[in-house]
């Protein structure tokens, strides 16, 4: 576009302040990609939105936050760091998505991030092949998953990994759940493990106490997951 | 890039943010600490004023970097500093948290008076840099009008949607939105030559 104004460009100042529901807010994005003005007051008004980030009074964190994050990192640090250069390298952008995101700067940063990042929830153990302990593993096929979809679960001593090839990445906006389905009449236990997939990949720890466990179920949830599933299960393993 | 380096937990602490992220991308904890040291007290202190309620803040700052430790790869210095991401990330983390609230208890961290309990006590110079930062921004929101202050708090710190503040303050979207677009205006020129404080 090539006028000096836009009509939409009110929406920058809600953009930039996240306050769009999800489906205008994709429609906004799309506008950007061909509206010089609205692409402009995005990144002036991003720079301000991104200021407001760190306008609040500043409080010490609790120590405990340090402790439980730490664990799980240095947990995953030692399993990539056995996996060896090739577990960590990044993944390949698509042209198109790089165009959009550098054009929005700096806001995108950030707007983007929950997008980004649910790519790599998965991150920190894939690609870890092998057995993780000296117990021997044990390999139970899934029954259901997408065509063309590999899948199956790796059970060592008390831990049990999620192993997917050529799976879809999930819709956009949403993010695999793991559930853990007991067959009791209630409905499927969420877990906190939410993962996509790197090049159709992901090796995920199943968290929870596995005992009892019939099924564990993947859905595509909002990011963030969900309490209750929302869509049915993509994948499907039983456990017993 | 550090290849054959492995800087111990004094060196670590010498390098810039920007630094650090080559090295957690490559899986190292240390390096990871001392990122999350640098900006935890900020991300709590967002996550606390958005979700006003301890338990949930420490919810969602655990989730952020974790998510943060497990996305390191996608961090592109060229699109901003590493504090803009770690914060951008807790603030959508925030807002996933409160839509998804049932209960959608918003009540903001001043109704529960427990600031003090937990307030920061600066020490570094970059650290005093991003608290006169911070205190400029406050002023050119509290200078705004009120209806256009409102509006931004209501919807960056509160979580709400455009629709949702129209709903709740009886007035068009049309207008939420311009109040939004004119604030922030108003925020940017007060601002002027305002340059992000980095590490």
């Amino acid at each position: 576009m090539s006028f000096d104004t836009c009509p939409r460009i009110d929406d920058a100042g809600s953009y930039v302040l996240r306050a769009m529901p999800e489906g205008e807010w994709e429609g906004y994005l799309a506008h950007i990609a061909g509206c010089q003005v609205c692409a402009d007051k995005v990144a002036e008004l991003g720079f301000v939105a991104d200021g407001l980030l760190n306008a609040v009074p500043q409080l010490t964190a609790p120590p405990e936050i340090r402790d439980r994050v730490m664990a799980v990192v240095r947990a995953e640090s030692e399993l990539l760091l056995a996996a060896g250069p090739m577990a960590d390298r990044p993944i390949e952008r698509q042209s198109a998505r790089r165009f959009t995101l550098q054009r929005l700067r700096p806001w995108p940063a950030s707007v983007l991030a929950s997008a980004l990042l649910a790519l790599g929830v998965g991150g920190g153990a894939l690609l870890v092949g092998g057995d993780e302990s000296a117990s021997p593993t044990r390999t139970i096929a899934c029954s259901d998953a997408p065509a063309g979809a590999r899948c199956s679960m790796r059970v060592t001593g008390d831990s049990t990994r999620l192993v997917v090839a050529s799976l879809p990445a999930p819709p956009e906006g949403r993010i695999y759940q793991v559930w853990l389905d007991r067959a009791n009449g209630v409905a499927p236990e969420p877990t906190e493990a939410l993962f996509s997939v790197r090049e159709g990949r992901a090796s995920v720890a199943v968290p929870g106490d596995l005992r009892g466990v019939k099924r564990v179920l993947v859905t595509d949830e909002p990011q963030g997951g969900s309490e209750v599933p929302t869509r049915q299960p993509v994948i499907v393993a039983r456990m017993a | 890039m550090r290849k054959n380096a492995d800087p111990g937990p004094t060196e670590l602490r010498d390098l810039a943010d920007e630094d650090l992220m080559q090295l957690v991308r490559r899986g190292e904890a240390a390096a990871f600490e001392v990122v999350y040291e640098r900006h935890t007290s900020a991300a709590f202190s967002l996550a606390y004023r958005m979700c006003g309620a301890r338990a949930a803040a420490e919810d969602v700052v655990q989730e952020a970097f974790l998510s943060l430790w497990r996305s390191g790869a996608r961090y592109d210095r060229a699109r901003g500093s590493v504090r803009t991401w770690v914060l951008g990330i807790v603030h959508n983390r925030a807002i996933d948290s409160l839509r998804r609230s049932v209960v959608h208890d918003r009540r903001r961290a001043s109704d529960e008076g427990i600031e003090e309990r937990f307030e920061a006590r600066e020490r570094t110079e970059v650290e005093v840099a991003r608290l006169d930062e911070a205190a400029e921004i406050r002023q050119a929101l509290q200078t705004l009008p009120a209806e256009q202050s409102r509006v931004i708090e209501l919807a960056y710190f509160g979580g709400f949607t455009q629709t949702e503040i129209a709903s709740m303050l009886d007035t068009p979207i049309g207008t939420v939105k311009g109040r939004m677009r004119l604030g922030l205006e108003k925020m940017r020129a007060q601002l002027g030559g305002l340059r992000e404080v980095t590490s």
